[in-house]
C-alpha cells in the first residue's frame, strides 16, 4: 500500500483509530490492566449517579488534556514537562469543578474533594505522558476517549454492584422489591463501606483478566 | 490531647488509604517488596509533613476568602486556585526530595525508580491538603494531620508488602494473581482498620 | 518545529503558561461565582421550606426567583443578638461594608448568607475594632417565623449545625407555634457515609420526626417545661418507652452519626431556649 518511508495516511475514523478507542475499553483497560485511576473507582461508587458524573468529568478532562498537551507537545521544555502537564490538567479540572458548582450543585456536593482529585488521577497523567506527548491531537483525543470509556465501564460495574447489593436501589430507584425485605432479605451493608469496594473490584479484576487472558506473573 | 486525637484519627480511623481510598496507584505498584515499600512510605511521610503545613499557609494567607486582608484586599476570594497552587507546591517538594535522595541515598533512589516523581501525583498528598481545608484545622493541627496521614499510609503499604511477601509462593488462580489478590487483601485490611471507628480519647 | 532553546526559553514558557492558566481560571471563577452563591443560598431556602411541609424535590425543579418568592411570602426572618434582642440586618451589612464588600451585593444576600459571611470575617472585624474576638463575638442567631394564611405565626425554624461522624452537618429544625412540638427537620449538608449516616437526608427518616398522629408527636420539653431535646435512639423506639415522645428511631449502622446529631441538636436548642421561653410566656400571657 504505502511506501515504507511514508507514514500511512491517518484517517479520521480508520481501523487504527477505531482500535485506539476500542482497546482500552476491555483489552487494555486502564483500571484493571494498566492499574491506573483506582482511587476514584472506589470512592465515588457507593451509588450510580455520582459515578456517572465522575465518568463524564473524567472524560472531559482526559480528552481535553490529551488534546491540549498534544498541541503543545513540541513547545514544552523538557525540564518542566511534568509541571506543565500538571498545570494544564489542573486548569481543566478547576474549570469542571467550577461548572459543577454552578450548574449541578447537588452533584458537586456529593463528589466534593474527588473532583479535585481528578488532577492526580493516574490515568490522566499516565496517558498525557505516554501518548499525548508523542502523538498528534486527533489520535490523542481518541486515546483519551478510549481510556475514559474503559474507566467508565469499570466504574459503572462497581457502582451498580455496590448500590444494588448495598442499598437495593439503582440511580435512587428502589429495585429490590419491598416483598423481598419482608421475606428476610437484608441489604449487604459491607458493599457501601470501603472494604466492600476493594473486594468487589478485586473480583471484577479477576473476571476481567480471566476473560481477556492478560495475566500478571 | 487534641493533637493525639487528630493523629489517631488520621492513622487508624480515617486512614488515608484504607478509608479514604487515596494513594492507591503507588500502593498497588510498590507493595511487592518490603524495602521498596518502606522507602516509599518514608518519602511519603516526609512530603506530607512538609506540604500540609505549607499548603495551609498558602491557603490561609493567600487563597481563602478574605485571606488577603493583610494586603488590603479583604473581599478577594482566590480559593478556586487551591488545586493548582497545592499541586505546584507538592511537585516542587517532590523534586526536592528526589534531589536529596539522589545525592545522599542513591540505592534507595534507584530502587524507587519512577515512583519517586510519581509521589507528586499521588492522590494521598493532594487529598490530605484538601481534607485539612474541609476539616478546618489550624497550622499546628494541619502539621500533625499531615504527619499522621503519612504514617497511616506508610503503615498500610508496609503491611501490604509484608503480606504479599508471605503469599509469594501461594498457588493463586491466574486471573487473581497480582492486582486482584492485592485488592482483596486491602479489603480485609480495611475491615480490620474499621474496628477503630468511634474511638475517642 | 521549535527547539527547546535552554533556560531563557524554559523560563519564558513557564511564565506564559502561568499567565494563561491564571487568566482562564480567574475569568471562569468570576463569571460563575454569582450563580454558585445563588445555588448555596437556594439550598438553604429550599430546606427551610422543606421543614414546614413543602415538597423539596418539587421546589428544586423551580427557579431561584420562584422559590425566593414563596419564601418571602411565608417567612419572616429574625436576626437576634447575644442578648436575644432582634437586630436589624443593616448592622451586619454595615460591619461587612467596612471590610470592603460593595453594599449592593450585601443587601441582595439572604440573611443566612450574610451571617455566614460575617462568621467568616469575625476575626478581621475584631482586629479592626481593637478587641479580642471572644469579647467582640456578637453571638448572632437566626430565627425564621412561618406565617400561615391568616398571617399568624404557626411555626418557627432554626438552623442547626454540628459534627456528625466524619464532618460538619447542617440542617433546619421546625417547631410548631408552641415551640415544643417538632414540625419537621431537614439536613442539607453533610459528609456522612453514603447508605448509612447519609440517610439523614432521606424523607422517610425525616418524616419520623413529625408523625401524622397527634398522639405520636415529638416534643422537646418534658412535662415540667425543661428542655430535653430530641434523641436519635439506637434502633427502634419501643412503644412502652416513657421517653417515647422525645425519641426518634435510629438509622441502622449509623449510630455514631445519630450520636453527633443528638449532641449538636441539644446544643443548638439550648442556645435558643432563653428566647423561646420569652416567646412562650408571651404566647401564654395572651
Amino acid at each position: 500500500m504505502s511506501e515504507a518511508t511514508a507514514s500511512p495516511k491517518a484517517e479520521v475514523f480508520g481501523k487504527k483509530e477505531r482500535q485506539m478507542v476500542k482497546d482500552p475499553i476491555w483489552d487494555n483497560n486502564p483500571v484493571t490492566l494498566q492499574v491506573l485511576g483506582i482511587c476514584s473507582a472506589l470512592a465515588i461508587t457507593t451509588s450510580l449517579q455520582p459515578a456517572l458524573v465522575m465518568c463524564a468529568s473524567l472524560t472531559a478532562v482526559l480528552c481535553g488534556s490529551n488534546v491540549t498537551i498534544s498541541i503543545l507537545r513540541n513547545f514544552i521544555p523538557n525540564k518542566i514537562r511534568i509541571i506543565v502537564m500538571l498545570s494544564v490538567v489542573s486548569t481543566l479540572v478547576i474549570l469542571v469543578d467550577q461548572l459543577l458548582k454552578a450548574y449541578a450543585f447537588d452533584m458537586s456536593k456529593e463528589l466534593s474533594v474527588f473532583v479535585g482529585l481528578i488532577i492526580t488521577n493516574c490515568i490522566v497523567m499516565g496517558r498525557a505522558e505516554a501518548f499525548a506527548m508523542a502523538n498528534k491531537p486527533w489520535p490523542s483525543f481518541l486515546d483519551g476517549l478510549g481510556n475514559s470509556l474503559g474507566y467508565s465501564v469499570i466504574l459503572i460495574l462497581v457502582a451498580t454492584g455496590r448500590e444494588l447489593l448495598g442499598n437495593g436501589s439503582l440511580m435512587g430507584f428502589q429495585v429490590i422489591p419491598q416483598a423481598a425485605y419482608e421475606a428476610g432479605y437484608v441489604n449487604m451493608g459491607l458493599m457501601l463501606l470501603p472494604p466492600g469496594a476493594f473486594l468487589l473490584l478485586g473480583i471484577i479484576i479477576w473476571i476481567q483478566r480471566t476473560m481477556s487472558g492478560h495475566f500478571e506473573d | 490531647m487534641e493533637y493525639i486525637n487528630i493523629a489517631l484519627k488520621a492513622i487508624f480511623i480515617d486512614n488515608i488509604l484504607l478509608s479514604l481510598f487515596l494513594g492507591m496507584c503507588s500502593f498497588l505498584a510498590c507493595s511487592k517488596k518490603i524495602d521498596t515499600a518502606f522507602g516509599l512510605g518514608l518519602a511519603v511521610i516526609f512530603v506530607l509533613t512538609v506540604t500540609a503545613p505549607l499548603n495551609w499557609l498558602i491557603n490561609h494567607y493567600l487563597l481563602a476568602d478574605g485571606a488577603l486582608a493583610w494586603a488590603g484586599l479583604a473581599t478577594v476570594d482566590l480559593s478556586f486556585l487551591q488545586f493548582i497552587c497545592y499541586i505546584a507546591v507538592i511537585a516542587a517538594m517532590v523534586q526536592l526530595v528526589e534531589m536529596v535522595l539522589d545525592k545522599f541515598f542513591p540505592p534507595l533512589y534507584s530502587a524507587l525508580g519512577i515512583f519517586l516523581p510519581l509521589i507528586a501525583v499521588n492522590c494521598a498528598i493532594l487529598g490530605t491538603s484538601l481534607q485539612m481545608g474541609t476539616k478546618g484545622y489550624d497550622f499546628l493541627e494541619s502539621s500533625v494531620y499531615g504527619l499522621s496521614s503519612g504514617i497511616g499510609w506508610a503503615l498500610a503499604i508496609i503491611g501490604m508488602a509484608s503480606i504479599r511477601t508471605k503469599i509469594q509462593y501461594s498457588n493463586l488462580p491466574a486471573g487473581l494473581r497480582g492486582l486482584g489478590m492485592t485488592m482483596i487483601i486491602t479489603g480485609l485490611m480495611a475491615i480490620g482498620f474499621m474496628a477503630f471507628i468511634g474511638i475517642k480519647l | 518545529m521549535s527547539q527547546r532553546k535552554g533556560d531563557l526559553y524554559t523560563f519564558g514558557f513557564a511564565t506564559v503558561i502561568c499567565v494563561v492558566c491564571a487568566v482562564i481560571l480567574a475569568l471562569a471563577a468570576t463569571a460563575l461565582k454569582p450563580r454558585q452563591q445563588a445555588n448555596v443560598e437556594l439550598d438553604v431556602l429550599v430546606n427551610i421550606l422543606g421543614t414546614v411541609g413543602h415538597d423539596v424535590s418539587a421546589l428544586k425543579k423551580q427557579t431561584a426567583d420562584e422559590v425566593f418568592q414563596v419564601f418571602q411570602k411565608e417567612f419572616e426572618t429574625l436576626l437576634l443578638n447575644k442578648d436575644n434582642q432582634p437586630v436589624n440586618r443593616a448592622d451586619l451589612e454595615q460591619a461587612l461594608a467596612t471590610v470592603g464588600y460593595p453594599t449592593e451585593e450585601l443587601s441582595a444576600q439572604s440573611a443566612s448568607a450574610l451571617l455566614t459571611r460575617y462568621e467568616g470575617k469575625k476575626a478581621l472585624l475584631a482586629r479592626r475594632a481593637g478587641e479580642k474576638m471572644a469579647t467582640y463575638e456578637k453571638g448572632y442567631k437566626l430565627l425564621y417565623k412561618h406565617m400561615n394564611s391568616s398571617d399568624e405565626v404557626d411555626a418557627y425554624v432554626i438552623p442547626i449545625d454540628g459534627y456528625g461522624l466524619w464532618d460538619n452537618m447542617k440542617g433546619c429544625l421546625a417547631l410548631e407555634a408552641d415551640l415544643n412540638t417538632v414540625k419537621g427537620i431537614t439536613f442539607y449538608e453533610h459528609k456522612e457515609t453514603p447508605g448509612l449516616g447519609a440517610r439523614v437526608t432521606e424523607a422517610a427518616w425525616q418524616a419520623k420526626w413529625a408523625p401524622e398522629n397527634a398522639a405520636d408527636k415529638k416534643k422537646i420539653l418534658d412535662e415540667n417545661g425543661t428542655l430535653i431535646s430530641i434523641i436519635v435512639a439506637k434502633g427502634n423506639v419501643t412503644d412502652d418507652d416513657p421517653l417515647k415522645s422525645h425519641k426518634v428511631d435510629g438509622i441502622s449502622g449509623a449510630t455514631l452519626t445519630g450520636n453527633g446529631v443528638n449532641e449538636f441538636l441539644k446544643a443548638d436548642l439550648e442556645r435558643y431556649e432563653p428566647y423561646f421561653q420569652t416567646l412562650r410566656s408571651q404566647r401564654s400571657g395572651r
